[in-house]
């Protein structure tokens, strides 16, 4: 046994598989060097070991940088990659080892085969024992040992050595990785615990598709455009701490909002509010509810600038940010996207609830587009066929327009009938004229399951009317329907009607459309004066009465002798000195001697309306009497002296009054204040 | 117009599971929906088939008028079972339940139904799901007069209880038929009822109250292979996502057949 080395124990090891692909082997080697030197010629062992030493150091220096730069590029290095290479390498060992005891046992069962075949028979693979037989391996003692007992002590304790630093090893290593499974334990836990807090405070908590060992949180809108609705997923990474963070990854965004400003003449004069920015390290909840704020502000000033284009001929304006649009004469709305933190929040202004209004509205109306959008959605869908379904742009500024325009409308009309009711009631008219504005209930929803929500914005948006009724006599009631509508033209229309009892039917025709404020006005205004006029016409015609003539506003008298006597009743709009005061109105009583022929045949209201005002001017009044309605007068400016029937009474006097008025041969004017 | 489906079956322990799962999916609460589904037989002739009244047809609207001519094309040709389909509400029979004595009275002929025509699947042996040419009428009065003039016999009535979802232009459709408790018995009924009896008494149709689920996809035009490839198309993705959950599967077209045996 001189042969055997002194270091043992020596390794069980496989048998190399083939030969012939050792590398180490001379042919091998022989072949290398010619491919790779061309030879042996000029290779000799000091070149050999110098070639040696400078390659050593120019990849200890290369590694050196190469490894520093590493550190810097990724200081965590690919632990998953790490562990399969480890877990491979630990396979690949364990399946050598594997065999090595195998080969090790059939070796051990055949050299025992010879002495006792049938225990070892039990552990031989029968490979083995067909191709070789049992008992066909001897062994013998041929030299005693040369290993003494000392050397078998040693040995032992070399190999007790080795046992107990394994051991020792062992035990650290799994103290270590019971630490690190404790670290983790806690990390983990304080992960878990917060995905639960995000989760039970109701939003949506998935796998992520390409990553489905990575959970992620849903902020944005299921009903949103596809692009949008692609970007509504962040994933919800772990940190090395344990700390949860959100990584909405390339697609990544500056938190943005819509912001609405109002300006006057180029003058800011009104903004929206803007939030503040959440910091990086602000809890996950802000930080998911600011990727949701910002994503429904892209889409918004998206959905925004497509509307915007379609909106023309409402001057609306978008070349490059700001788009803007004009709210009424002075104001105009400037709407762009701000990232949170960039500007300096703007100083309060007056318009600043204007601002915000529109910016909530706008808002709003988005969300009431989306749940549009899930209604579509969750319709049986039309066939698929080779027509392309449209996709409209929303309606979100044209809305907020129409609904503008038909507040304007309303206001109008107070404009129009708050100053006339309150000139008549100075003029001590009995029972005293009043007019209500009610909006028309809305419409019975279009859908069964339609939400509060859903039924407040349609209602505010879908189907704007008003009536204006206006109680002018007893006998006479005037209603004003006043129609804006969206499609197809966004604009106003008006609808008037006079009550079936009226005397007015026969005389002054409501025109059944009429598309402007100015017409109503006009129409207004001549019925009143007309129904005012039939106030005072008595059945029977005798000298004591007024009687009615071809023009509705104009009364006569007529008196012994051919003589006659004709009063006109005009209302109309006063013109005052005061720019932007508006709701001024005045009603005139005018009348005059004249002959009792048929002077005028009209046909039209306003012919006859127009000459009537004629008449007081040209033929040279006898009599006027004014009552004027002047908004922004203060009380005690202007006093009502008389009632339209006292007047109207000493119009009707044959001489004495009218003798009278005549020597004063001025205008009479009472003046109401507010 | 073609409908292309594919279906599968859900046992009844499962049903509140797969609802979860495809309202997951589709992204919305399940519509749920009763259907009172009446059968009506065509005349059991081979020929001299005469279809619908022409002066019926000359009367249609002119949106409608091609659908009816469509479907007359196809009376003419093969005598039918059509179905009219109306919408009931799940308390329909609960005034006889509480012992009211003022029964709600459902005539159907007053009520605005779908009639609903589909032809033996398509052989196709090439495709991945069934396929088959359908004509649906919808919102109609008076349909079962006009069944009464086309010839056709009224045999059966049966309740269908469904959940439906939609996701893009798939419909799934949960549903499970239900027997009025009188009939199930009986294999044919000559009147139509007025009165439909509680829920709750009415009898599954199948013996271990199985549901079927059925994915389906309609095309407007069936010669149109693009639009049949996308419906296809669609459909087989279904199928696939859900591929170890649900087994859509393809039926023998003879199951679903509903020409009349003469």
């Amino acid at each position: 046994m001189a042969s055997i080395p002194n270091e043992f124990p020596i390794s069980l090891k496989s048998w190399p598989s083939s030969n012939s692909n050792d590398s180490t082997s001379l042919p091998n080697l022989i072949q290398r060097i010619n491919f790779e030197r061309g030879g042996f010629r000029d290779i000799s062992e000091e070149s050999l070991h110098q070639e040696i030493a400078e390659a050593e150091a120019e990849s200890s220096n290369g590694e050196e940088d190469r490894s520093s730069e590493e550190e810097e590029v990724d200081e965590e290095p690919d632990r998953m990659k790490e562990l399969m290479t480890a877990r491979d390498e630990m396979l690949v060992q364990l399946e050598a080892a594997h065999h090595g005891a195998a080969f090790a046992l059939d070796f051990v069962s055949l050299l025992l085969s010879k002495d006792t075949p049938v225990q070892a028979g039990l552990s031989m693979t029968p490979q083995l024992r067909e191709m070789v037989g049992t008992g066909t391996l001897g062994a013998d003692k041929i030299q005693a040992s040369r290993i003494t007992d000392t050397q078998k002590e040693n040995n032992r304790h070399v190999a007790k050595g080795w046992k107990i630093q394994n051991l020792n090893k062992t035990v650290d290593t799994i103290l270590e990785s019971a630490t690190r499974l404790e670290k983790e334990m806690e990390t983990e836990t304080k992960y878990w615990e917060q995905v639960l807090a995000v989760s039970e405070n109701g939003w949506a908590v998935c796998r992520l598709p390409n990553e489905k060992q990575t959970l992620g949180v849903r902020f944005g809108f299921l009903e949103a455009a596809p692009a949008f609705r692609n970007q509504s997923l962040a994933a919800l990474r772990r940190n090395a701490d344990g700390s949860i963070s959100l990584d909405q990854g390339v697609t990544s965004t500056e938190p943005q909002c819509v912001r609405v400003r109002v300006q006057v003449n180029g003058i800011n004069t009104g903004s929206s509010t803007i939030p503040r920015p959440v910091p990086e390290d602000g809890p996950i909840e802000s930080l998911i509810l600011q990727a949701r704020n910002t994503i429904f502000s892209t889409e918004l000033w998206q959905e925004l600038s497509r509307e915007s284009r379609t909106l023309g001929a409402f001057n609306v304006r978008y070349k490059g940010d700001p788009l803007t649009f004009p709210l009424d004469s002075e104001r105009t709305i400037l709407l762009d996207p701000v990232i949170l933190g960039d500007s300096a929040p703007s100083p309060p202004g007056p318009d600043d609830s204007t601002a915000e209004g529109i910016a909530i509205a706008l808002n709003l109306l988005l969300a009431y587009s989306h749940r549009q959008n899930h209604r579509r959605r969750t319709q049986i869908p039309a066939p698929i066929s080779a027509a392309k379904r449209p996709n409209p742009p929303y309606n979100l500024l044209r809305s907020l327009i129409t609904r503008h325009r038909h507040q304007q409308t309303i206001t109008s009309l107070h404009n129009l009938l708050a100053p006339l009711c309150a000139m008549l009631k100075s003029a001590s008219l009995t029972p005293t004229p009043s007019y209500t504005i009610i909006h028309s209930p809305s419409q019975p929803p279009p859908f069964a399951n339609f939400s509060l929500a859903e039924r407040t914005i349609s209602s505010l948006t879908e189907r704007l009317e008003s009536i204006a009724t206006l109680k002018l006599t007893p006998d006479t009631t005037l209603t004003i329907t006043s129609r804006t509508s969206q499609f197809p033209v966004a604009g106003t229309s008006f609808g008037l009607s006079l009550n079936q009892e009226s005397e007015l039917n026969a005389t002054c025709v409501a025109p059944p459309a009429i598309a402007d404020v100015k017409g109503v006005e006009d129409y207004v205004f001549f019925a009143t004066s007309c129904a005012l006029a039939s106030l005072f016409i008595s059945p029977d015609v005798d000298d004591s009465s007024w009687i009615r003539t071809a023009q509705p506003n104009v009364l006569r008298k007529l008196f012994q002798g051919g003589r006659a006597k004709q009063l006109v009743f005009n209302v109309s709009r006063m013109k005052t000195g005061t720019k932007g005061v508006k709701g001024n109105c005045s009603l005139s009583v005018a009348w005059e001697w004249m002959r009792h022929d048929s002077w005028s045949v009209g046909s039209e209201n306003t012919m006859k309306y127009r000459e009537a005002n004629e008449f007081g001017e040209k033929r040279g009044e006898q009599g006027i009497y004014e009552w004027k309605h002047v908004a922004g007068w203060d009380d005690g400016e202007g006093q009502v002296m008389k009632g339209l029937e006292g007047v109207v009474t000493d119009a009707g006097r044959e001489e004495a009054d009218g003798a009278r008025l005549r020597q004063k041969s001025g205008r009479v004017q009472a003046f109401k204040g507010n | 117009m073609h409908e292309l489906f594919l279906t599968s079956h859900i046992a009844n322990d499962d049903l509140s599971r797969t609802v979860r799962i495809l309202q997951g999916y589709c992204g919305m609460k399940p519509v749920s929906l009763i259907e009172r589904r009446l059968m009506w037989e065509g005349p059991r002739a081979r020929t001299n088939l005469k279809g619908i009244d022409p002066g019926f047809l000359m009367r249609q609207p002119p949106q409608l008028a091609p659908v009816w001519r469509g479907l007359h094309e196809q009376l003419v040709r093969q005598s039918y079972i059509l179905t009219l389909i109306y919408d009931v509400t799940r308390d329909f029979g609960q005034a006889e339940a509480n012992g009211n004595e003022e029964k709600p009275v459902l005539d159907c002929d007053q009520l605005p139904g779908t009639l609903r025509w589909s032809d033996l699947p398509d052989p196709g042996v090439n495709r991945p799901v069934n396929t088959r040419p359908i004509i649906s009428i919808e919102e109609q009065r008076g349909l079962c007069t006009i069944m009464q003039s086309m010839g056709h016999r009224f045999i059966k009535e049966i309740i269908q209880e469904c959940y439906r979802f939609i996701n893009n232009n798939v419909v799934f459709e949960l549903s499970r038929y239900l027997q009025l408790p009188d009939h199930a018995g009986n294999k044919q009924q000559r009147k139509i009822s007025t009165h439909l009896p509680p829920f709750q008494s009415l009898v599954a149709f199948d013996l271990e109250n199985k549901w079927i689920l059925t994915a389906s996809v309609r095309v407007a035009n069936g010669n149109d292979p693009d639009q049949m490839q996308q419906g296809i198309g669609e459909l087989t993705t279904v199928k696939t996502e859900f591929e170890g959950c649900f087994d859509l599967h393809m039926v023998d077209r003879h199951t679903v057949d509903t020409r009349v045996k003469i």
